[in-house]
């Protein structure tokens, strides 16, 4: 397996501030690559670099081997984004939601209309179809969130917080299904809070704080750089050992 | 590419019951409101309620010419009558005309009311073109008839204030099209869709038609309807409807891009609204859309600047004459408008950090 994603230095500074500094990743093609950190660590910018939404100060990305931002325009369909918001029109059904997203890759026609029918049926939604969006509750949206940009078949799916707010059924149905998609062969970046959910499904899992990755490894190895017993340490204490108690949000 | 997100901002537009109120209903209130409160002052400057007298002086006419002028008033749709006795000032006064005009014996001199001088001007009009034609007979030239009709000026068109404000409130309120994309706009940044437009090869100028065409259906179907139901519930005479619908949606167009150009600078919903809504109302208040643009007292200049005068204009004398100068004039200034407003548009949304698709 070769390396699907790579970033070089990847640098963005917000006028003096330095938000994400000399950043160099590489994701390998058919992996769970998880990017956990605490809030302003710098994880949605880099999520932003790497989709093109926003613009690296310094450094490149490469995806397949090539330059991303000289090469857009034949990468940009490999790319799946799942944002953190609920990136859906309340007022358009789930078809159309999904039928509008799936189209801005070139997808028209009944092909468009068997990746309608085949992303909802994926997220469970397929019986609610002619459903308003704004009638969903908070999963089926996050559900929907997710088929809207899974319809052009993507080889990297980028996950920015898919399960915040949601119940644990939902929760679980996303976990399941991100599984799944990895195992059809889409390499995913992940993005969470949640530890278990990173422990869960990653097979490799970085931990950035203060725009900088501070460890990379899976679930074990971090533990193992903080504790030789690893059954008797959690993630969650491996990353509050790596990036401090201090409250970030002040 | 664009064509579902085309469609798709279609539907979330007319899922939207405020559009429809706006586009539709506020119209036809504002045609209500309007048409009453100017109902008497556009009343005297209707078609065939032009009245005016005349004072034979001298040996200024025979009883023939008299007639003549009778006769050719009559065709012109002025009630001439003749006076005598009275000084001009007092016929005007005691007898309600527009114009009174005192027949010499080689000259004629017009007495204007003050508060009718439109109608004034086209019995002056009317006076003129019949005395020319009269010499021109006493002189031994064929004139071909005395009969004589009469053009009224071309920037006077005689109309009721049913059909001057059906038309104007019309194209006041498609003006407001930007209110259309409002929900969409609003949605597209509340829940980052545009965020999800920029991972897509869609360009600034995909984007940017994306809003423009489903906002100009919208408001041109709305405006059409609207059309329609002016005609229906009171009246109003659109003159060649098929040309009148056609500048209606070349002037949605342009009030698309307009709406469009202004979003694109300034990004925020509210702010755009804003500098639309007060543009509007300044091109409305110069272009005829409060106080009718044949009584206004604004500067020329200051309406021929209005897209909305010109837009008027050309649909009302369509309405009152079955012509207009304006049309081209609309016509110029909308496509005017739409490529200047979407130049800047795309530019503005390709400069834009984070707009850049």
């Amino acid at each position: 397996m070769g390396t699907i994603l790579k970033t070089n230095d990847l640098t963005k500074k917000y006028g003096n501030k330095v938000v994400v500094d000399n950043l160099n990743l590489e994701i390998q093609e058919g992996e769970v690559f998880g990017l956990l950190g605490p809030n302003g660590a710098g994880k949605s910018t880099t999520m932003n670099m790497i989709t093109g939404i926003v613009n690296p100060t310094l450094g490149n990305v490469e995806f397949e081997g090539k330059d991303f931002k000289k090469n857009r325009k034949s990468l940009i369909d490999k790319l799946g984004y799942i944002p953190q918001e609920l990136a859906i029109h309340g007022n358009l059904k789930a078809w159309e939601n999904v039928e509008l997203f799936t189209s801005l890759y070139g997808i028209k026609g009944a092909e468009l209309k068997e990746r309608i029918n085949e992303s909802l049926e994926y997220v469970g939604l397929l019986e609610r179809r002619n459903d308003f969006a704004k009638t969903f509750s908070g999963g089926m949206k996050r559900r929907l969130n997710i088929a809207c940009a899974i319809g052009h078949h993507p080889d990297l799916l980028i996950f920015d917080e898919p399960t915040v707010g949601i119940d644990p059924q939902s929760r679980n149905f996303i976990l399941d299904k991100i599984k799944e998609s990895n195992k059809n062969g889409s390499t995913v970046i992940y993005t969470s809070h949640y530890m278990e959910e990173v422990e869960a499904i990653c097979t490799r899992i970085a931990i950035m704080d203060n725009g900088k990755i501070i460890a990379t490894g899976t679930s074990e190895e971090l533990k193992k750089m903080v504790k030789d017993d690893i059954s008797t340490i959690t993630l969650e204490e491996v990353f509050l050992n790596m990036t401090g108690k201090k409250l970030r949000d002040l | 590419m664009i064509r579902y997100l085309v469609k798709n901002n279609i539907k979330l537009m007319y899922r939207s019951i405020i559009n429809i109120l706006l586009v539709i209903v506020m119209p036809l209130v504002f045609i209500a409101v309007l048409s009453t409160a100017f109902n008497d002052l556009m009343k005297k400057y209707e078609e065939g309620s032009v009245k005016a007298g005349y004072i034979l002086e001298g040996d200024a006419l025979t009883e023939e010419f008299s007639s003549g002028l009778k006769t050719a008033a009559d065709e012109a749709g002025i009630e001439f009558n003749q006076y005598d006795g009275d000084s001009p000032e007092d016929i005007i006064r005691n007898n309600n005309l527009c114009a009174v005009v005192v027949f010499d014996n080689d000259s004629y001199t017009v007495y204007q009311d003050n508060d009718s001088l439109e109608m004034a001007k086209i019995v002056e009009y009317f006076v003129n073109a019949f005395y020319e034609n009269m010499m021109a007979y006493q002189t031994g030239i064929d004139t071909g008839s005395v009969s004589l009709t009469v053009e009224h000026p071309s920037y006077k068109p005689s109309i009721n204030s049913t059909d001057y404000y059906g038309i104007v409130e019309v194209v006041y309120i498609l003006w407001c099209a930007i209110v259309c994309g409002a929900g969409i706009f609003i949605s597209e940044k509340k829940y980052r869709i545009t965020k999800k437009y920029q991972v897509t090869n869609l360009s600034a100028a995909q984007l940017y038609f994306a809003k423009l065409l489903p906002m100009a259906f919208t408001v041109s179907l709305g405006s059409i309807i609207t059309m329609a139901l002016t005609w229906v519930l009171y009246g109003v005479h659109w003159g060649k409807p098929v040309l009148s619908a056609a500048i209606l949606i070349l002037s949605t167009c342009a009030a698309s891009a307009f709406g469009l150009m202004v979003y694109s600078i300034f990004n925020n919903v509210v702010a755009t609204i804003m500098v639309v809504f007060t543009f509007v109302w300044f091109a409305g208040f110069y272009g005829g859309a409060f106080e009718s643009y044949m009584f206004s007292s604004h500067p020329q200049r200051l309406k021929n600047m209005s897209p909305l005068y010109h837009i008027n204009r050309a649909l009302t004398e369509l309405s009152c004459m079955g012509h207009s100068d304006y049309i081209s004039r609309a016509a110029i200034f909308c496509l005017g408008i739409i490529t200047v407003c979407s130049i800047i548009a795309i530019i503005a949304t390709s400069l834009r950090k984070g707009g850049k698709a």
